[in-house]
């Protein structure tokens, strides 16, 4: 189809049409041949057809999609509206029908297949509906739309491409469940353990008033037997920082998108939605950076599904691209040592993302390691890159060991349960003496 | 060439079931046509079928050019030469034949490859089809009623038709006009 059109344009078809019935008939007329005449009638109707509901206005054309953020594997609705109601409002018979058609990508699926739709004018209305599924989560983006409309036996057409327009495919919901608490204490508060006194809720002891303590925490009747000032000190209400770093050095392996095998950065970026969304809700202060890429996303820690939404949002724009500039572990060390646990999803192929995870523990920070490499890496049509493969993660089993022995747990994604052990183990060592270099 | 094969291959692939049936009803119409009016003249010569099928199957890959202009031009041309009978029902076969073919490539143009039309085009141009099929139909029978009653010639009516024919004219010329002016996008002729 061409680049759109401004107005209506006479189409083959009508030339053929009326041409038809005018030679027909003059040759009919002249050569006193009234079977011609036969034959020119269908085209001469047909002529006469078009030529009477001949489009006379230029149709407006409206798009837009249903939801500007989806789930990956969800689909919404691209919805097209051709309007070529004349100014007297009568648009009655000037569409005949339109057509749409999105051009291709490779993760958003169309219902009809193809990406063309076609849909028949009423009152010169023409609803063009496809839905748009994202087979992938990031940015998708319908690139254009090229519709075309026709009057009456197809006479005359107009043709006109959209903008593009995209939408935000959200990591699929991962199923994430953890029992163990990454704050032991000696209180109960809300859902985690407080281990310091405080501004809480959780009753700790009955003290000597202070100065900068608050009113409503006098203890009056303690305070009328004893004829000095008590409160009522609390344990300290503290929540969990989990700070989610995703590498995004690199996407290795080849993606099927959410119906398909998962790539490192899928599994990575599927991970991290799903931790966040396991903790984020809850109350948690949830926080994300990227690393390894050129471009950084970061996530300031934040609460509830809000801050949920933000991350996921942030997620979709992730881009893998290596960057060894990118990984500062002073800068991303000093952002995690608020929080008590680190998590970094990593396919652990680039020796910058071990390096940074072993700087961080030395720093003092809990950090866990989930490897999100996928199985079908070494698994390759190429004998030699097969063979790379397997001599590299050979190669990486040694660092993930040397990892390990440096106190940084490792493990890979199995969706919920996954964390409770090394959590366990991050929280009894939290609790013991430790060294650790600033 | 290997690349432009596959590249042929996978095109071929995303085409409409839909698509393939109504460019195959598009080639047999005019095939269809064409043979009919071969047989009522007596003979079908195997280059005028041969050339009247490769055009219509050009015609059904290329909606939008005119090579289906020519394969209309062609078949009346075919008829014009070898038509024993001018009134007779093989005129009407022929002309649906033709007026058939027209439709189809006309409903295939402004479409691309993987389009598939809804049942409610369908039907709409099943109904207008029908209607103006009806209209020839009749205008069949009223040049069968004036053969047999072997009227004279009308001055009046033969006016009539060249007046017809003349409008004609004057709208094909205004809409080529229109055409080139669009194409040269003169802004006063689009006011």
């Amino acid at each position: 189809m061409s680049p759109g059109t401004p107005a209506w344009r006479p189409t083959a078809a009508y030339f053929r049409s009326s041409a038809a019935a005018v030679v027909l008939v003059v040759v009919a007329l002249i050569w006193r041949r009234s079977d011609l005449l036969v034959i020119a009638t269908p085209f001469a109707a047909v002529t006469a057809w078009a030529t009477i509901a001949r489009p006379r206005s230029t149709p407006s054309f409206e798009h837009a999609l249903g939801h500007p953020t989806v789930r990956e594997g969800d689909a919404t609705t691209w919805r097209g509206t051709v309007d070529a109601v004349d100014g007297d409002g009568d648009g009655a018979g000037v569409v005949d029908h339109a057509i749409a058609v999105l051009a291709h990508d490779a993760w958003i699926e169309t219902r009809p297949r193809g990406g063309c739709v076609t849909a028949i004018g009423v009152d010169g209305r023409v609803e063009l509906d496809v839905a748009v599924r994202a087979t992938r989560w990031g940015v998708r983006e319908i690139d254009r739309v090229d519709v075309v409309a026709t009057s009456t036996w197809g006479g005359f057409h107009w043709t006109t491409v959209t903008t593009p327009c995209t939408f935000a495919a959200l990591p699929a919901p991962g199923v994430f469940d953890v029992g163990a608490s990454p704050r032991p204490s000696d209180g109960l508060v809300g859902l985690h353990r407080s281990t310091r006194a405080g501004d809480g809720n959780e009753f700790a002891a009955v003290r000597t008033f202070q100065a900068g303590d608050r009113m409503r925490r006098i203890n009056w009747s303690r305070s009328a037997r004893t004829n000095e000032l008590q409160v009522n000190a609390a344990w300290a209400d503290l929540d969990t920082h989990v700070t989610l770093l995703i590498d995004a050095t690199d996407d290795f392996g080849a993606s099927g998108g959410v119906d398909g095998a998962a790539s490192s950065l899928d599994a990575s970026v599927r991970a991290a939605g799903a931790i966040a969304e396991h903790y984020a809700p809850r109350g948690e202060r949830v926080s994300m950076r990227t690393f390894g890429a050129r471009v950084v996303h970061e996530v300031p820690a934040g609460t509830g599904r809000a801050q949920l939404r933000r991350i996921l949002d942030t997620m979709t724009r992730i881009r893998a691209g290596h960057d060894v500039r990118a990984i500062r572990p002073g800068a991303i060390g000093r952002r995690a040592g608020g929080g008590r646990m680190t998590v970094m999803l990593s396919p652990l192929i680039a020796p910058e993302a071990l390096d940074l995870a072993v700087r961080l523990g030395r720093q003092g920070v809990g950090v866990v390691v989930i490897d999100t490499l996928p199985d079908h890496i070494a698994e390759h049509d190429d004998p030699l890159m097969a063979l790379a493969w397997r001599v590299r993660l050979l190669e990486r089993r040694r660092e993930v060991r040397m990892v390990t022995a440096a106190g940084i747990p490792v493990v890979r994604w199995r969706g919920p349960g996954s964390l409770d052990q090394v959590i366990r183990d991050i929280a009894r060592r939290t609790t013991g003496p430790r060294m650790a270099r600033r | 060439m290997n690349v432009d094969a596959a590249a042929w291959v996978q095109r071929l692939a995303r085409v409409s079931r839909q698509r393939w049936l109504l460019a195959s009803a598009a080639v047999a119409t005019a095939v269809g046509a064409s043979v009919v009016t071969g047989i009522t003249g007596g003979g079908l010569p195997p280059l005028v079928l041969l050339i009247v099928t490769a055009l219509a199957a050009v015609s059904a890959v290329r909606p939008d050019t005119h090579a289906s202009s020519v394969v209309v031009g062609v078949i009346v041309w075919q008829w014009l030469v070898v038509a024993d009978d001018p009134t007779g029902p093989a005129v009407v076969v022929v002309t649906l034949g033709l007026f058939m073919f027209h439709t189809l490539i006309a409903l295939l143009a402004p479409a691309p490859v993987t389009a598939t039309f809804g049942s409610a085009v369908s039907t709409r141009w099943l109904l207008r089809f029908a209607a103006v099929a009806a209209a020839t139909v009749a205008m069949w029978m009223l040049v069968v009623l004036m053969d047999a009653r072997r009227a004279d010639g009308n001055a009046a009516l033969t006016v009539a038709g060249f007046s017809v024919a003349l409008g004609l004219v004057v709208s094909l010329v205004l809409q080529l006009s229109a055409r080139r002016s669009q194409r040269t996008g003169d802004p006063a002729d689009q006011v």
